[in-house]
Parts: C-alpha cells; sequence; structure tokens
C-alpha cells in the first residue's frame, strides 16, 4: 500500500521529467535544418516574451528533407522562439524594420513534432547581432 | 481570571481581513517571482528544468513526509504548493524547448500532471482548482467549434450571468432535489472559468473591477453566511484573476512583478487601515462592531456543535 501511495504521489514528477528526457533526446539527436520566417502578424510580432512567426516556404531550402519535399504540416505548430526580456524590444525593432534575414534552425526527426533550436540574423546568431 | 477568559482571543482577525492580506501576500510574493524570471536568462537550461523538478521533489517529498508523520496542515501546504510546481515546471518546459502551447493546451496538460495529487488532498481548493483547469483544457477541443466559443468569450458577462443563475437555482432547491448539487457544481464552475478567461484576450479595466467586485462580493455574501471554506476558495478565484489581469495587461515580467507588488502592498495598505480604523469600517457599512460580529458567529459554531 506504501509503495502505491508513493508511486501515484511521485507520478507527475515522473511524468515531467519523462517529457524532459523525451525533449532534451529531439534537441541532441534530430538533424538541424535552417528554415527562413516571416512575422506572424505585423503588429504583435512579439507575443509576451516570444516571438510568433511563420515559415517562408518560398524562401526555404527543401533540400534538406527527403526527396527534396518540405513537410509543411510538421512545422505548422512548431512557430514560436522565446527571447530573454531585456532583448525583446531591441529584436521587435529589428523585426519591424524588416532589418535582416531571420531565419531558425530546428532539430528534426521525420514523423515527430520538430524543436526550435536557434534563432538566426543573417546566419548569426541573434543575440550577437542585437547585442552589437 | 477563568479559563475561558484567557483562551478568549484578544483581538480575533476576522475572515474577511485574513483573506484581504493573504491575497496582498500572494500579489507581493509572485510579483517577487515575477522579477526573478525576468532577469534568468543568464542561468543554463538543464539548471532550471533541474530546479524545476527538484523544487517539486522537494514539495512531494514534504508531502510524504507529512502524510506520514500525520500533519495534515502541513501536507496539504506541500501538496499546495506542488500543485503550483507542477504548472510552473510546464511553462518552463514550454520555454526551455520553444513549444508552442497554447494557455487552454497548457491547463489540460497541467490538470492532468496534478490529478495524482487530488487522491492526497482532504480540502475542495484543489480538486475544484483542478476541474476548473480542466475544463479551460476542454475548451482546446471545442475549439473546432470556433464560432460558439468566439460567441461565449465576447459575450462572457451573459454566459456567467447564465452560470450564476444556475448555481442560484442549485443553491435554492438544494434540499428538495439531490440533482442540485451538481447544478451548483456545473454553475460555480462554468461561471469562474468564464470570469477567468473572459477577457484575457483583451484586458479592460471596467471589466476586470466589475469581475473582481462581483467575486468579492460573493466572498463577502458567503463569509456572512459562516462558510470560511468557500470563502477561501472565492479569495483564491479572485487572486487568480488579478494575476491573469496583470499578466496580460503588461507584456514583460519586470512590470508586471513590479505592477503585482504595487497592487499587492496597496492590497495590505488597505487591510491594515481596515484593522486599525475597525469601528468607523463597521459604521460605514451598518455591521456593528467586528467583536460582535466575531462573538455572533462563535455562538453559532457551539450551537450547531451541540445540535
Amino acid at each position: 500500500m506504501k509503495t502505491i501511495k508513493i508511486v501515484v504521489l511521485f507520478l507527475p514528477l515522473l511524468l515531467l521529467a519523462c517529457w524532459i528526457m523525451y525533449m532534451q533526446n529531439q534537441v541532441t539527436t534530430g538533424r538541424p535544418v535552417e528554415l527562413p520566417i516571416t512575422g506572424y502578424d505585423p503588429r504583435n510580432l512579439l507575443s509576451g516574451h516570444y516571438l510568433a512567426y511563420t515559415i517562408d516556404w518560398d524562401r526555404a531550402d527543401c533540400s534538406q528533407f527527403e526527396k527534396g519535399i518540405c513537410p509543411r504540416r510538421a512545422f505548422s505548430r512548431a512557430v514560436r522562439f522565446y527571447v530573454p526580456e531585456n532583448y525583446a524590444s531591441a529584436l521587435d525593432a529589428r523585426l519591424r524594420q524588416n532589418n535582416g534575414r531571420f531565419s531558425v534552425i530546428y532539430s528534426y526527426h521525420k514523423n515527430r513534432r520538430p524543436i526550435a533550436k536557434q534563432l538566426l540574423i543573417d546566419g548569426q546568431d541573434w543575440k550577437k547581432v542585437i547585442v552589437k | 481570571m477563568s479559563q475561558q477568559e484567557t483562551s478568549a482571543p484578544q483581538n480575533p482577525v476576522p475572515n474577511v481581513l485574513i483573506g484581504i492580506i493573504l491575497l496582498g501576500v500572494f500579489c507581493v510574493l509572485l510579483g517577487f517571482g515575477s522579477i526573478i524570471a525576468a532577469n534568468w536568462d543568464m542561468i543554463p537550461h538543464y539548471v532550471k528544468t533541474g530546479g524545476g523538478l527538484l523544487l517539486l521533489c522537494v514539495s512531494l517529498n514534504a508531502a510524504f513526509y507529512f502524510e506520514s508523520h500525520q500533519n495534515k496542515t502541513c501536507k496539504e501546504v506541500a501538496l499546495f504548493a506542488a500543485f503550483w510546481l507542477i504548472g510552473g515546471n510546464i511553462a518552463l518546459i514550454q520555454q526551455v524547448y520553444h513549444l508552442s502551447i497554447s494557455f487552454t493546451q497548457g491547463s489540460l496538460i497541467w490538470a492532468i500532471c496534478a490529478t495524482p495529487l487530488l487522491f492526497f488532498t482532504k480540502l475542495t481548493v484543489m480538486p475544484i482548482l483542478c476541474t476548473l483547469l480542466y475544463v479551460i483544457g476542454l475548451l482546446h477541443i471545442l475549439k473546432q467549434f470556433r464560432a460558439l466559443l468566439d460567441w461565449m468569450l465576447e459575450n462572457y458577462s451573459l454566459v456567467a450571468a447564465v452560470f450564476f443563475l444556475l448555481y442560484l437555482i442549485g443553491h435554492i432547491i438544494r434540499n428538495h432535489l439531490r440533482f442540485a448539487n451538481f447544478l451548483r457544481t456545473v454553475g460555480f464552475v462554468g461561471m469562474f472559468g468564464v470570469l477567468l478567461i473572459g477577457d484575457t484576450a483583451d484586458v479592460q479595466i471596467v471589466g476586470f473591477t466589475l469581475n473582481i467586485l462581483f467575486l468579492s462580493m460573493l466572498s463577502s455574501a458567503n463569509n456572512q453566511h459562516d462558510q470560511p471554506r468557500f470563502f477561501n476558495l472565492l479569495m483564491i478565484f479572485v487572486a487568480l484573476r488579478c494575476v491573469l489581469a496583470f499578466w496580460t495587461a503588461y507584456s514583460n515580467l519586470l512590470s508586471t512583478g513590479v505592477a503585482l507588488m504595487l497592487f499587492g502592498t496597496a492590497i495590505l495598505a488597505v487591510a491594515t487601515v481596515i484593522y486599525y480604523q475597525k469601528e468607523r469600517f463597521c459604521a460605514l457599512f451598518e455591521i456593528g462592531s467586528l467583536d460582535d460580529l466575531i462573538k455572533s458567529v462563535q455562538e453559532k459554531g457551539k450551537n450547531n456543535e451541540n445540535n
């Protein structure tokens, strides 16, 4: 009875730990793919402290994927990038001015949800560009 | 001096005031947490996620320890902390891995993860909060019926009034039909669900103030009918409503934190003024002396025990 109690009580911890391990595995073992992005809504590019965007499939290099076909559906729900608050306004201004070529590096597994890893501006990590 | 006189509280604080003080403390603490959150991008991801899980582990361990040592109050506090830490961990994972999880989806995940805790709590607060999360989570499924949902959110005051009516009907017929309790629960959860999420997309100060006033009036009304548990629960909803409004009104954590701390301090100041000017406060609302009110409630409690 005591063991069952412990298992049930610690179930939330187990669930969350498994989720984190799954996500970390996805990030480390996935194939990196780079996709260009544009603002989702020009009036609300930075919703809170994350960047809401859409992938610019017209400019995307589909040769990164199998058979050269872009899996648009798989990326339809991976369109958010969290940014530290200190840099949010600078990034927002840059996006509004359309200053630079924005792209996101994803960790991609076939048949799994891709995970955004890095935001790039003109091929450089966004923090380096914004801090400059 | 008799034993009865010595054991009587010298300067008892009424439930309303305790509720207001707790609300203020809650806002100040949350504001403090928000300010820390605004400045923690220097911490590596694995430390953040590890730290979140560690805190949850500590609170669950504490809950188990106090459960086995039959310390009910500490156990409930630890479980309540674990409940909020689960929500915090979900938000953290979402942030660290840049997941596109909506508010309704997040609520559903939170409710599912927190459900095992319900087997251990003896209080009604956590089951009702969890039900509320499930209701909000169900909106994620209801999104398929977009037009109906949009109409409900646009006219949230009307929908809340309908739910309140259901609650009221259930309350009136509670002694005649068993079905009444179900009606009350649906009305209660539905009303607060709608009031909580009704205008989060576009906070208007009038709507927010009306919501808070409405909830506070309900809280105070229930307190007068000697239902401290229900009063405490309603105060939690008031606190949640404040937090949601501030989160949606301010786009960054730092200003949210500062605003919440100021708001909490203002509430504490009001509570202090009420406490020191309680006679004037009573005269203003024509409820007689607070001490008389407390005595009458205590007598009522004694009579109930004797019956």
